[in-house]
């Protein structure tokens, strides 16, 4: 699992989407949570609050997750960013892998894949602090 | 054999028509006395045009043209006048004095069909009579004949050009009807798919709820849990319809594997308990005949098995029985699930693995149904090159058995693609 104090930044226009991440982050002991409720608030609370975990959607108004993630590595290799997708089209999600994306959950989610997830990005991270 | 029988003799029935063309001589006299006992009608005439005028009104047979009368080219002038009246079949015979093979051979140049040379005998005279009804006869027969051939295949032209106008509509209907199926099974998966998402949303909230509000009076409790089940019904409900457009739209993987029958089977039953205990169904599981183990989708198939046993526990009385039996015949893996249920009527057996399908039979104790499971078993057996099919008896309960082959081909899609991609390294 990844440290409790990581910053965490949930970008989606979707109000559930967000509060279900948010209290299933609760529940799982994170606390450090913003929101932003489309692409170019989200970019910018990654530039004002340097984020270590992006939960990011896909389709949104205001520059969609592709975009945002462009900008993202642009600046960070390091954040770990995570794809929220209801696309179940493998293509679209190969494509975000291409450019930078750690992980990816598709929608509709369960408490448990969202657990497993950071489990595996914490256990990624250990693995490249040993090496 | 009498005169009259030999004239009678193939003579057509209707009266023939004889066209006598030449002076009024003796001669003539004697050949008209001749004809006479055919009782055909004998019309005479001398000219061209007389000939002419009853070309045009009267159907002949025998056109009989008197030589003496006439130069050779006169009669051949009469001949001609056959072109003008395409209808007539006549036969024309020439009665000639002269045997000169020149002069006859002339006269068939110019359009005779026959001659007889005077003095003649009067029987053959009528045999050549005869003759020539009869083949103007049936030269009319067969003119009729073909024009009503030709009428004919007039009409078949008309009806294969039908033909082939329907055949072509409806192949415009079939591809129309196609594209409709397509685009609805597009629909219920994209339908599907947005209800999800808010509606798992819900069923998260609630699951909340059902937490925080463990201290709740039993009133409101039991509306969240009924709100809870309801939740969980459409969720199943809608996983079942997107497996159902995934299978239908070919998006579906099988990877199979070496599974060890008993340890595969007996976890699937025991998770079955707790449904056939409230009904107090006993149930057995027969690997007497089994082999030890098969190659199958191991998730897919406890899918369908699951939906099997869930049947039978849903559609069995209380305290029946539910066998599930596994068997190996000609190389193929047989395994049957056995209620002593309601039984499925006959006419319903077929329809039983088409969507939407919910029998006659009732769930015994009110559970729900999507109408879905058999047809994804169904959709999930064949992707196995498998056959699933159902035997009933009234009253006496159902069988339903899945066959399996051997060799299973491996279908692998964007999942596994996915999972690869994103592996920890």
């Amino acid at each position: 699992m990844l440290p409790h104090e990581t910053k965490v930044l949930l970008i989606d226009d979707s109000m559930h989407v967000r509060l279900l991440v948010r209290t299933i982050l609760k529940k799982l002991g994170f606390s450090a949570i913003v929101e932003a409720s489309d692409g170019e608030e989200g970019w910018r609370l990654f530039q004002e609050e340097s984020p270590n975990l992006i939960f990011l959607d896909q389709i949104m108004p205001r520059m969609n997750g592709v975009q945002v993630l462009m900008k993202i590595r642009e600046e960070n290799p390091d954040t770990r960013v995570i794809i929220l997708s209801s696309l179940s089209s493998a293509e679209k999600i190969l494509q975000v892998k291409e450019i930078g994306a750690n992980h990816y959950i598709l929608k509709p989610f369960t408490r448990e894949k969202i657990s497993d997830v950071l489990s595996e990005l914490g256990w990624q991270m250990h693995e490249e602090a040993r090496s | 054999m009498t005169k009259d029988a030999f004239i009678s003799l193939g003579w057509p029935s209707e009266q023939a028509v004889i066209l006598y063309v030449g002076d009024e001589t003796n001669t003539a006299h004697q050949i008209r006395r001749d004809i006479a006992p055919t009782d055909s009608r004998v019309i005479c005439c001398r000219t061209e045009r007389g000939i002419r005028r009853i070309l045009k009104h009267v159907p002949v047979d025998v056109l009989l043209l008197y030589k003496p009368s006439y130069t050779l080219a006169q009669i051949e002038s009469f001949l001609k006048l056959r072109r003008e009246f395409p209808d007539q079949t006549l036969f024309a015979l020439l009665l000639t004095a002269s045997a000169q093979w020149e002069e006859i051979s002339a006269a068939f140049q110019a359009g005779i069909d026959d001659f007889v040379i005077m003095p003649y005998h009067h029987l053959t005279f009528l045999a050549n009579i005869r003759t020539g009804v009869r083949l103007a006869t049936l030269h009319r027969e067969l003119k009729e004949k073909n024009e009503n051939l030709s009428v004919a295949a007039t009409s078949y032209k008309g009806a294969f050009k039908q033909v082939g106008d329907l055949a072509h509509q409806l192949q415009q209907k079939n591809q129309q009807l196609e594209e409709l199926s397509n685009l609805k099974d597009e629909m219920v998966g994209i339908v599907a798919h947005d209800l999800r998402n808010p509606i798992s949303a819900v069923d998260m909230y609630t699951d909340y709820l059902i937490e925080e509000l463990k201290d709740l009076a039993e009133e409101p409790k039991s509306f969240l849990l009924n709100t809870k089940t309801l939740i969980s019904e459409v969720l199943t409900m809608l996983s079942e319809l997107l497996d159902l457009s995934s299978f239908e739209s070919g998006r579906v993987e099988i990877h199979p594997a070496d599974v060890e029958l008993r340890r595969f089977l007996e976890p699937i039953i025991a998770q079955m308990n707790l449904l056939f205990n409230q009904k107090k169904i006993r149930y057995q599981l027969n690997l007497d005949d089994a082999p030890e183990s098969w190659v199958f989708d191991r998730k897919r198939i406890a899918q369908v098995l699951e939906n099997l046993l869930t049947n039978a526990a849903k559609f069995s009385q209380p305290d029946s029985g539910v066998v599930v039996s596994v068997s190996k015949e000609d190389g193929f893996l047989r395994i049957a699930v056995q209620d002593i249920g309601q039984g499925i009527p006959e006419e319903e057996l077929l329809k039983i693995f088409q969507k939407f399908q919910k029998g006659y039979a009732k769930p015994t104790a009110g559970e729900s149904s999507t109408g879905l499971g058999l047809a994804i078993a169904k959709q999930i057996v064949e992707q196995h090159q498998g056959r699933i099919h159902v035997t009933s008896q009234m009253g006496e309960g159902s069988t339903f058995t899945i066959i399996l082959p051997s060799t299973i081909q491996e279908i692998n899609h964007e999942q596994e693609m996915l999972q690869a991609a994103y592996a920890t390294p």
